[in-house]
C-alpha cells in the first residue's frame, strides 16, 4: 500500500478509497469541524413527491414560464433547479445572530437572509434561522428558490435590443416601507439605495428609478417591498396582453342544449 | 463636493458647447473611505496599559504578554480576574476597567478575599486580595456586550471571506493552483491533497489559519500530534499514514478559527437523541422568529443638499435646510411637474453646481465660493422659467452615482400604477413566451371544479 502513493508522484492518496470509511468514522466528532464529506448528500437522485414534480422530471413541462402561466404552486426546490440550475446566483444579504432567553441562559441562533436570481427575469428571497451558519444559509437558499417569481421587463421608447427596464410604474409594500419602481431610459442604471439595487440587478433590470417611503432602515422590509414590487410586473394587464389565447369552451357553452331543454319554456337563459 | 475627474471649461458661450466640453462620466459624493476589508479584531492597539499603574503590555508579542500582565496584576496589585479565558476581548475589558478604577476605588466593584499568604508564596496572615468577576452586574454586562460585538465582527469577517475575490495564495502542496476565493482554496486543499481543515462555511480568519498551517509544515511539525520530523518527505508520510492531515479537535489553540465557538455560551440542554438530527436539519423551522424579516436593521442612507455639502438622513429635514440656508423651496419649484421632469431638474442643478454655473442666469464662475456669493446676492437660487435649460434628455441620467435625492421625488400613495404615457415617453413591455401546456393545464384544473 505504501508504494502505491509514491508511484503516483507526490502527496496524494491516503483518504481516497482506502481511508474513506475510516476517515468518516474518525471525523464524525460533533464539533462541526468538517464532517466527512463523502459527497453522498449532493449526488442523490431526485424523487419527486408532487404531481408537478413528476411532470417536470418526465420532461412534460418545457419551461418554468408554463408553470407560472397556470399558477401552479411549486413545493419542491428541485423543480427550480431543473430549469435554472446553472444560471442561478445566490447572494447572502446578511447573517445576524438572534437570541432567545431560555432557562439555561441565552440561546444564539444565526439568521441568514438570501436573495437568488439569474439576472435574466427571475428573482427570489429567503430567510432561515438555525443553530449553525451553514444550515441557515442552505435553508435560506432553498426557501429563496421556492419563492422565485418571473420578472417582466420592458423597453423605453423604442424596441431595440433586449428589454432593460420595468414595463410600468409598480409599487410594493411590506411593513411600513413602500417601494415604487419607475421605468427609465437605457443607460440610466439603477437609482436606489444599495439593498434594492442588488435585488434589481439580480432580477435582470438594468435601468430603473425608485421612490421609497417609510422606515427604510428596516432593511428586511425594504428588501421584501422591492421583491413585491418586482413581482407585480407580471400582475398588471397592459394593453399588449389583450390578445386572445385559445380557450376551451366553458361548461355553459358545452352543455347549452342540455340547459335549454331543462329550462322552463318561455324563459331565456342569460349566459354569464 | 468632490469629483474624481477633472473638468476643462473652455467657453461660457452656449449651453451646448459647455456641456460638450465638461465631464461625461458619473461623479461620486465624497465618502469616508473605510477600508474594504473588515477588521480581524475589536481593538487595533497592540499595547495595553495596566489598570492601575503605568506599565504597558504587548498582547501580541511572542513571549505571551497576556500571562505577564495577569501575573503582574496578581503580584503587584493583588487582583485576580475571574474566568479570564472566557472574555471575548481582553484589551477592551482592560480599557474599560482602567477608566473605572481611575476614578473609583477597587473595593466598589471587586469582591475581596482574605488569604494567608503573600503573592510570592511566603506565608502571612489575612492578606487582602481582590476578585473581579461577573458577579458584579457591570462586569457581567461588559462581558456580554464584548461577546456580542465579537460575534458581529466575526460574522462580518466570515461574510467577507465567503465572497471576496482578492485572495491570492499559492497552494501549500502543489505549485499550479491559484485561487480567488478562500472557500475555493480550502476545498482545493481537501479535494486534491486531502488536508482537512474544516468546511469553509464553518471557518473564519482563514488567512491566519493558512499562515499557521504553513508555518507548521515549514518547521516540519505535524499538524495533529505536534511531533517534529527530520525532513519534509518523512513528515508527509507520517501525516498520510496516521491520518494526521487534519486539525486535532482537542487542541484549543485552533478554537478561534471555528465559527461555532463564538456563540454566546449557555449550559447545554439535554436534547433527546431522536430530536438531535432534526434540530440541525435544513428543514427545521421555529415558527416565529424564523420568517420574520423585520429584525434586520441597517443604517440610514444620507442625502446631500443640492447646493452645499450638508447631508441629512431625512429628506424633509434636508428640504427645510435648503429653504433656510439657500432660500430654495424644492417642493414649490417642482410643483405640478411629472416625475421625469423632476428627475431632470435635480440632475440639472447638480450638474450646474458641479461645473460652477449659476442655475438661473448661466453665468460661469471659476470656483465654488464666488458662485455661492453670486447666487446669494442676485437671489438666483431658483430655476429659470423657460424649461429648455433643464428639460433635456441628457438629464435623465443621474449626475452623481447613488444620488439618494432621486429616490424621494414623488409622494406615493397606494394608488394603482399607470403606464407612463404622461409626457410622451412610451414604455413597451416584453413579449410573453409561455405556451399552452396540456399537462400543466389539467393539473391546474384539478384544483378548480364546478359544482
Amino acid at each position: 500500500m505504501a508504494d502505491a502513493a509514491p508511484a503516483r508522484g507526490g502527496f496524494r492518496g491516503g483518504f481516497g478509497s482506502r481511508g474513506g470509511a475510516r476517515g468518516a468514522k474518525g471525523r464524525g466528532r460533533g464539533r462541526g469541524r468538517g464532517r466527512g464529506r463523502g459527497g453522498k448528500e449532493d449526488s442523490k437522485e431526485w424523487v419527486p413527491v408532487t404531481k408537478l414534480g413528476r411532470l417536470v422530471k418526465d420532461g412534460k413541462i418545457r419551461t418554468l414560464e408554463e408553470i407560472y402561466l397556470y399558477s401552479l404552486p411549486i413545493k419542491e426546490f428541485e423543480i427550480i433547479d431543473f430549469f435554472l440550475n446553472r444560471q442561478l446566483k445566490d447572494e447572502v444579504l446578511k447573517i445576524m445572530p438572534v437570541q432567545k432567553q431560555t432557562r439555561a441562559g441565552q440561546r444564539t441562533r444565526f439568521k441568514a437572509f438570501v436573495a437568488i436570481g439569474d439576472s435574466n427575469g427571475h428573482i427570489g428571497l429567503g430567510v432561515k434561522c438555525s443553530k449553525e451558519v451553514a444550515t441557515a444559509i442552505r435553508g435560506a437558499i432553498i426557501l429563496a428558490k421556492l419563492s422565485i417569481v418571473p420578472v417582466r421587463r420592458g423597453y423605453w421608447g423604442n424596441k431595440i435590443g433586449r428589454p432593460h427596464t420595468v414595463p410600468c410604474k409598480v409599487s410594493g409594500k411590506c411593513g411600513s416601507v413602500l417601494v415604487r419602481l419607475i421605468p427609465a431610459p437605457r443607460g440610466t442604471g439603477i437609482v436606489s439605495a444599495p439593498v434594492p439595487k442588488k435585488l434589481l440587478q439580480m432580477a435582470g433590470i438594468d435601468d430603473c428609478y425608485t421612490t421609497t417611503r417609510g422606515s427604510t432602515t428596516t432593511l428586511g422590509n425594504f428588501a421584501k417591498a422591492t421583491y413585491a414590487a418586482i413581482a407585480k410586473t407580471y400582475v398588471f394587464l397592459t394593453p399588449d396582453l389583450w390578445k386572445d389565447l385559445p380557450l376551451n369552451k366553458t361548461p355553459y357553452q358545452e352543455f347549452a342544449d342540455f340547459l335549454d331543454k331543462t329550462s322552463k319554456s318561455g324563459q331565456r337563459i342569460i349566459e354569464v | 463636493m468632490e469629483a474624481n475627474t477633472t473638468n476643462n471649461i473652455s467657453s461660457k458661450d452656449s449651453h451646448e458647447e459647455s456641456s460638450r466640453s465638461s465631464i461625461v462620466g458619473p461623479l461620486n459624493f465624497a465618502k469616508d473611505t473605510s477600508s474594504l476589508e473588515p477588521p480581524t479584531s475589536l481593538v487595533n492597539e497592540r499595547t495595553v496599559p495596566c489598570m492601575f499603574c503605568s506599565n504597558v503590555y504587548d498582547f501580541h508579542s511572542r513571549d505571551n504578554g497576556v500571562d505577564q500582565y495577569l501575573a503582574h496584576l496578581y503580584l503587584v496589585h493583588r487582583l485576580i480576574v475571574g474566568d479570564v479565558k472566557e472574555i471575548a476581548c481582553l484589551p477592551s475589558y482592560c480599557y474599560y476597567w482602567r477608566d473605572k478604577f481611575s476614578s473609583e476605588p477597587v473595593d466598589k466593584y471587586c469582591s475581596s478575599m482574605l488569604l494567608n499568604q503573600l503573592p510570592d508564596g511566603t506565608s502571612s496572615s489575612n492578606e487582602k486580595y481582590f476578585l473581579l468577576s461577573d458577579i458584579e452586574p457591570l462586569d457581567y454586562e461588559l462581558r456580554q456586550r464584548l461577546k456580542r460585538e465579537k460575534l458581529d465582527l466575526v460574522l462580518t469577517r466570515h461574510q467577507f471571506e465567503r465572497t471576496d475575490r482578492n485572495y491570492r495564495r499559492d497552494c501549500l502542496y502543489c505549485r499550479d493552483f491559484r485561487s480567488e476565493t478562500r472557500p475555493e482554496f480550502i476545498s482545493h486543499l481537501y479535494a486534491k491533497h486531502f488536508l482537512l481543515l474544516g468546511k469553509s462555511e464553518h471557518l473564519v480568519f482563514v488567512d491566519e489559519l493558512i499562515e499557521i498551517v504553513q508555518d507548521k509544515l515549514n518547521q516540519l511539525i505535524c499538524l495533529y500530534c505536534e511531533k517534529v520530523f527530520k525532513d519534509r518527505p518523512t513528515l508527509k508520510e507520517h501525516m498520510r499514514k496516521k491520518g494526521h492531515k487534519r486539525i486535532n479537535p482537542d487542541n484549543h489553540y485552533y478554537d478561534r478559527f471555528f465559527l461555532v465557538n463564538y456563540r454566546l455560551k449557555q449550559k447545554p440542554e439535554y436534547v433527546p437523541i431522536a430530536k438531535r438530527k432534526e434540530e440541525s436539519s435544513v428543514f427545521n423551522s421555529d415558527d416565529d422568529s424564523d420568517s420574520d424579516w423585520s429584525d434586520w436593521n441597517g443604517e440610514e442612507q444620507t442625502t446631500t443638499c443640492l447646493f452645499c455639502t450638508h447631508s441629512e438622513a431625512n429628506i424633509d429635514t434636508l428640504k427645510q435646510h435648503m429653504v433656510d440656508k439657500h432660500s430654495f423651496d424644492f417642493t414649490q419649484t417642482v410643483h405640478g411637474m411629472s416625475f421625469y421632469q423632476r428627475v431632470k431638474v435635480v440632475n440639472f442643478i447638480r450638474r450646474q453646481m458641479h461645473i460652477r454655473k449659476c442655475i438661473t442666469c448661466e453665468q460661469q464662475f471659476t470656483d465654488y465660493k464666488s458662485l455661492c456669493e453670486h447666487m446669494d446676492t442676485e437671489e438666483h437660487y431658483r430655476l429659470s422659467k423657460e424649461s429648455n435649460g433643464w428639460d433635456q434628455p441628457e438629464y435623465f441620467f443621474p449626475t452623481y452615482e447613488d444620488d439618494q435625492f432621486l429616490c424621494h421625488l414623488e409622494e406615493i400613495d397606494n394608488e394603482e400604477p399607470t403606464t407612463s404615457e404622461e409626457d410622451g415617453s412610451i414604455v413597451i413591455s416584453e413579449d410573453l413566451n409561455a405556451r399552452i401546456n396540456i399537462d400543466a393545464e389539467s393539473l391546474s384544473l384539478e384544483n378548480f371544479s364546478l359544482q
